[in-house]
């Protein structure tokens, strides 16, 4: 019988809610990826995707790059990043300094009812690695985490931690709305985005006229 | 063609500056070449060698969310990779400018380019894109520029179909 001995996913969210730098961003994929970080940590600078699985890391590699001075923290699935695999290529590629990817290894589609993966038992660190990205290890503690991240976060990056979990299977009820535009203008206007001004409501006017 | 400043790459660039473009996602594509030489070696454009199209989908959003504006540019048959990444542009109303260079149609020698290549603009149309077809390069300059500023000012998903006629003849030399 195989013992229950792997942390929570909440385990683990409440080391990083601790250790979060000031002003960093979390994204985070669908299920209880989303659903557990805005129990544990709800704040305007998240961005929660409930879209597409594998889209959290090009997600949040479009964001590192867009703002430089801030940390990004993503938190993706292991079944997840196994559909766009190549998302992790990409990220070793650009190379974001400010880049922490979080994996979450619990072997299965959580999201879905638990269905095992393809192979649960591989090394993702040694595939983050071989994608190019020079810093990344598997966790199996939240104290192991907790060191590993505030170091991740005190040196450049990008760099993975992949975090060996038992799976969570019941769905976590959010404690705030995840419509994907409220989402959306609440991330932007929490960081000062520049945002979108209708030529037509910022004092200009027709030419000709 | 040529590659001067007047090349309809080079004007797809110009417009790229205009409206601020800050991240250019691509696959790497003959058709685009020119113009991925061109953000490449643009410091104020970061480009992005994606795998695969889709992840594109995803850095258009984050760029989004970070106050950037970036485009992405792909191959008709990325068209048919992206389908249910495009859901994430409507579901949050992100803006998009896609170009697709295309295969599949006009003096097409491949066959196996056909399927994809001939329902890439219903397709797009299907996953809310407005869609703006260029046949001839002077058409170029005037629709890239309406669907830069109907992308960014507009906040839509417009895609500038890039036609095989405009691209260039294939040929498949024996």
């Amino acid at each position: 019988m195989v013992s229950n001995t792997r942390p929570s996913r909440a385990d683990y969210y409440r080391v990083l809610a601790d250790a979060l730098p000031e002003h960093a961003l979390v994204v985070t994929a669908l299920g209880n990826a989303s659903y557990l970080w805005a129990a544990t940590h709800h704040t305007p600078e998240n961005f929660y995707i409930e879209d597409a699985m594998g889209l959290a890391l090009p997600l949040a590699l479009g964001l590192a790059v867009a703002q430089p001075t801030r940390h990004v923290v993503v938190v993706e699935g292991d079944g997840a990043v196994l559909m766009h695999l190549g998302a992790l290529i990409t990220v070793g590629a650009v190379a974001p300094r400010n880049l922490t990817v979080l994996l979450i290894h619990n072997g299965v589609h959580a999201a879905s009812g638990g269905q095992v993966l393809t192979n649960p038992a591989l090394d993702l660190a040694q595939l983050a690695r071989s994608a190019g990205i020079g810093r990344a290890e598997n966790v199996a503690t939240p104290a192991a985490f907790d060191q590993a991240l505030r170091a991740a976060f005190a040196a450049d990056g990008p760099q993975v931690l992949v975090l060996s979990t038992e799976p969570d299977l019941d769905v976590v009820r959010p404690p705030i709305t995840l419509d994907p535009v409220l989402t959306k203008h609440r991330f932007m206007i929490a960081i000062g985005a520049p945002r979108y001004v209708p030529t037509m409501f910022g004092g200009g006017r027709l030419k000709g006229d | 063609m040529a590659e001067n400043q007047n090349s309809w790459p080079d004007l797809i660039h110009g417009h790229f500056k205009r409206v601020g473009i800050r991240q250019v996602g691509y696959v790497p594509d003959a058709g685009h070449s020119r113009l991925i030489d061109l953000c490449k070696q643009d410091n104020g454009i970061t480009d992005v060698v994606l795998t695969t199209e889709e992840e594109g989908i995803g850095l258009v959003a984050g760029a989004t969310l970070g106050g950037q504006r970036a485009a992405l540019l792909m191959q008709s048959s990325g068209v048919g990779n992206c389908v249910n990444m495009f859901a994430l542009l409507r579901n949050c109303g992100f803006p998009c400018l896609l170009l697709v260079t295309m295969r599949g149609e006009y003096a097409e020698f491949n066959p196996w380019q056909v399927p994809m290549g001939s329902i890439t603009e219903q397709c797009l149309k299907l996953c809310g894109f407005q869609v703006y077809r260029v046949n001839q390069a002077d058409e170029v300059d005037d629709v890239v520029g309406a669907a830069s500023d109907m992308a960014f000012e507009g906040n839509l998903a417009v895609a500038v179909i890039l036609s095989q006629r405009l691209i260039g003849r294939k040929q498949w030399v024996r």
